[in-house]
């Protein structure tokens, strides 16, 4: 049989001594947040304030800590509604919604499944607040300090992501480096304007919506963008590999 | 009490989805930085061993003629190929289809099925029994073979060990729509990456019960199809695999089908697979733990091949688990590691083919704009994740009250 160029032989084999530099780039951006994670810790809680008064919610900060580390909450003032017609109808709404949106596997999408998913969320905690609305264990306060040390974890861990997915791609660490600060900050930011979002959302309609918000919007949305990230990385290389002289194996 | 068994069984969930990940960041590493052993790929023999091709069908009449035709320009030699079309219980016209190939062309043979069991397993088992070929070669209906790959896959059988032979499948028809682009983002990491570094690393391809072939001999000594499970396929791997057959993945054979256009077709096929799978993990996977003469990573891949579908529930199970510890104030910020991790991890997962596989495939196939759809492969994960969960759950309800699953034919869309 004559051997042809095929895809199923072409062979990417970056170096090791590149796996290691890239994989090293990668990681950088993670050290330096450990570098700046005090500072960084209480900007994130100061700019959630800030945005929240610019828009027009009473706010009042708060100390607390992450380990040994100090930060800033921000407080929102809301109402935890029970035994009331509020967290009633956002059940029973939930409740329908789910049931007409999930009920029927075969009629399922991918928007049904998200938004059935979502209202049953709301069910659930439309549930709870009309029952036990008093023991409800979260005030905004807590709730953004929960949020702070767990998107803190999250960019502590963008690093090392990118490290394992970039480091084999055939970039160069400057790029590496790049894409994995660029992801970082991005998280940062993103993670700000959510927060502030949420409390703005609690403080309008309720801590009713906490729970919904915090399963839907929470890291499932920090994994979109660092996978949007990668995409644009391996799009790239595999635009610049095809300017290339290929490498064949045989 | 219960709130420390909800915690245990979040950390229990994470474990597993942890593992799951690092094996897929192994898979995609193996492709980016090692070469590929290619199985006797390009050994070309004047005089290879005689085959039959299977082709089970049913109600197939849109695409019964695409597959004949195809299939007849082979470059295999004519004395040593012949077509075996099944028209197993069809209620169109697919058996005149076959019949009218069958009177154009000496090797193809019409067969019908009007009695018995349905099904491709039991359909299969009947063809096998008529086939003259020392090499079994299966085709699903809205496949279309390229004119080498019969050759192509027929080369890894020079090796006496190799029991079946797996092609690589791509879709024909995936710039239809949104759900096409990522099944064939999915199939581009299942196939480039993971089986053929499945390959590589000396673990166990999978034969997918479609563009692929395996041995009369080796199926007739490990005892031939189950007509009883859904998947027969994966039971097929794993009895081979564990009567010391083995088998080969051959990239470099290529063969197209049409993958599902709508939601609800590919609902029903996520259906179908996850069922069969697991079935298979009941049966095999103490099997495999307990084999010998074979590599313990190879059995500890083996396992987590078998139980991948399992993924499916217990994600579902530990996001009710993680619902209730919230509700309780208990999710400290160890649980919200956890789940965090959790999730980056769960979405590398199986079938629902890692983000990073299918950045190393799209990397390696030189296909680079199809990236971009990368984030939206988590409408898959959503649908995969639900659809897992119900179809398992209600086999193991109608297992209990001794009750079968019914197989769903997948539905083509060829005009």
């Amino acid at each position: 049989m004559g051997s042809t160029y095929h895809r199923a032989y072409r062979f990417v084999a970056t170096p090791a001594v590149g796996v290691g530099w890239s994989i090293l780039a990668a990681l950088i951006p993670g050290l330096m947040l450990l570098c700046i994670a005090p500072w960084l810790l209480r900007f994130h809680g100061r700019w959630v304030t800030a945005l929240l008064l610019w828009i027009g919610v009473p706010t009042i900060e708060h100390s607390s800590t992450f380990g040994l580390l100090p930060m800033v909450v921000p407080e929102v003032s809301t109402y935890a509604p029970y035994h009331s017609f509020y967290p009633a109808a956002v059940g029973i709404a939930g409740c329908g919604i789910a049931l007409l949106l999930l009920v029927r596997y075969t009629r399922l999408t991918p928007l049904r499944v998200v938004a059935g998913v979502a209202a049953l969320a709301c069910a659930i905690s439309g549930g709870f607040f009309y029952f036990a609305g008093n023991r409800f264990p979260y005030s905004t306060a807590e709730f953004s300090a929960l949020w702070t040390r767990a998107e803190f974890v999250v960019w502590l861990i963008i690093p090392i992501l990118m490290a394992t997915v970039l480091g084999p791609l055939p970039l160069r660490p400057r790029l590496t480096f790049l894409y994995s600060a660029m992801t970082l900050l991005y998280a940062i930011w993103f993670s700000v304007i959510r927060l502030t979002l949420l409390l703005t959302w609690f403080h309008v309609a309720g801590l009713i919506w906490l729970p919904p918000a915090y399963f839907i919007t929470g890291f499932l949305a920090d994994f979109l963008y660092v996978v949007g990230f990668y995409s644009v990385a391996v799009s790239r290389t595999a635009r610049n590999l095809r300017a290339r002289s290929e490498v064949w194996q045989w | 009490m219960v709130i420390t068994a909800g915690k245990a069984y979040l950390i229990f969930t994470a474990i597993i989805l942890v593992a799951y990940a690092i094996r897929h960041c192994i898979f995609s590493g193996n492709r980016l930085l090692r070469p590929s052993r290619h199985g006797l790929q390009e050994v070309f023999d004047s005089l290879p061993p005689s085959i039959s091709v299977i082709i089970p069908m049913h109600n197939e009449q849109r695409v019964a003629d695409h597959i004949l035709q195809a299939l007849l320009q082979c470059d295999y030699p004519v004395d040593r190929m012949e077509i075996i079309a099944i028209d197993d219980h069809s209620t169109d016209a697919t058996l005149e289809t076959i019949r009218y190939y069958a009177t154009l062309d000496p090797r193809i043979r019409a067969i019908t099925r009007e009695n018995g069991k349905r099904g491709k397993p039991a359909a299969l088992q009947e063809a096998v029994a008529m086939a003259r070929g020392d090499i079994l070669a299966v085709f699903d209906a809205d496949y279309i073979p390229g004119s080498g790959l019969l050759r192509q896959i027929v080369a890894p059988f020079a090796d006496p060990g190799v029991g079946a032979v797996m092609a690589r499948v791509v879709p024909l028809n995936c710039g239809f729509n949104l759900l096409t682009r990522l099944l064939d983002l999915e199939r581009a990491a299942g196939y480039q990456v993971d089986q053929q570094a499945r390959h590589n690393m000396r673990l166990l391809p999978q034969y997918g019960g479609t563009a692929g072939a395996f041995r009369k001999s080796a199926y007739h000594a490990v005892g031939g199809f189950d007509v009883n499970i859904l998947a027969e396929d994966t039971e097929l791997t794993f009895r081979l695999r564990l009567n010391g057959w083995r088998v080969v993945y051959a990239n470099r054979a290529e063969c197209y089908e049409e993958v599902p256009q709508t939601w609800p077709v590919r609902i029903r096929q996520i259906r179908r697979w996850a069922i069969g799978h697991t079935q298979c993990f009941i049966r095999f996977a103490w099997k495999m733990l307990r084999a010998r003469g074979i590599h313990p990573l190879e059995r500890l891949d083996c396992i987590m091949l078998l139980g991948i579908y399992l993924v499916g529930p217990l994600l579902a199970i530990a996001l009710i688990d993680s619902f209730f510890l919230f509700f309780c104030g208990c999710l400290s910020v160890v649980n919200t590691f956890l789940v965090t991790f959790a999730i980056m991890a769960f979405n590398a997962i199986g079938n629902f083919a890692s983000f990073f596989q299918i950045g190393t495939a799209v990397l390696l196939d030189g296909s680079g704009d199809r990236a971009r759809l990368l984030p939206l492969n988590v409408l898959n994960f959503a649908i995969s994740i639900v659809v897992v969960t119900e179809a398992l759950t209600t086999h193991a309800v109608l297992r209990i009250f001794g009750r079968r699953t019914i197989w769903h034919k997948t539905d083509r869309f060829r005009a």
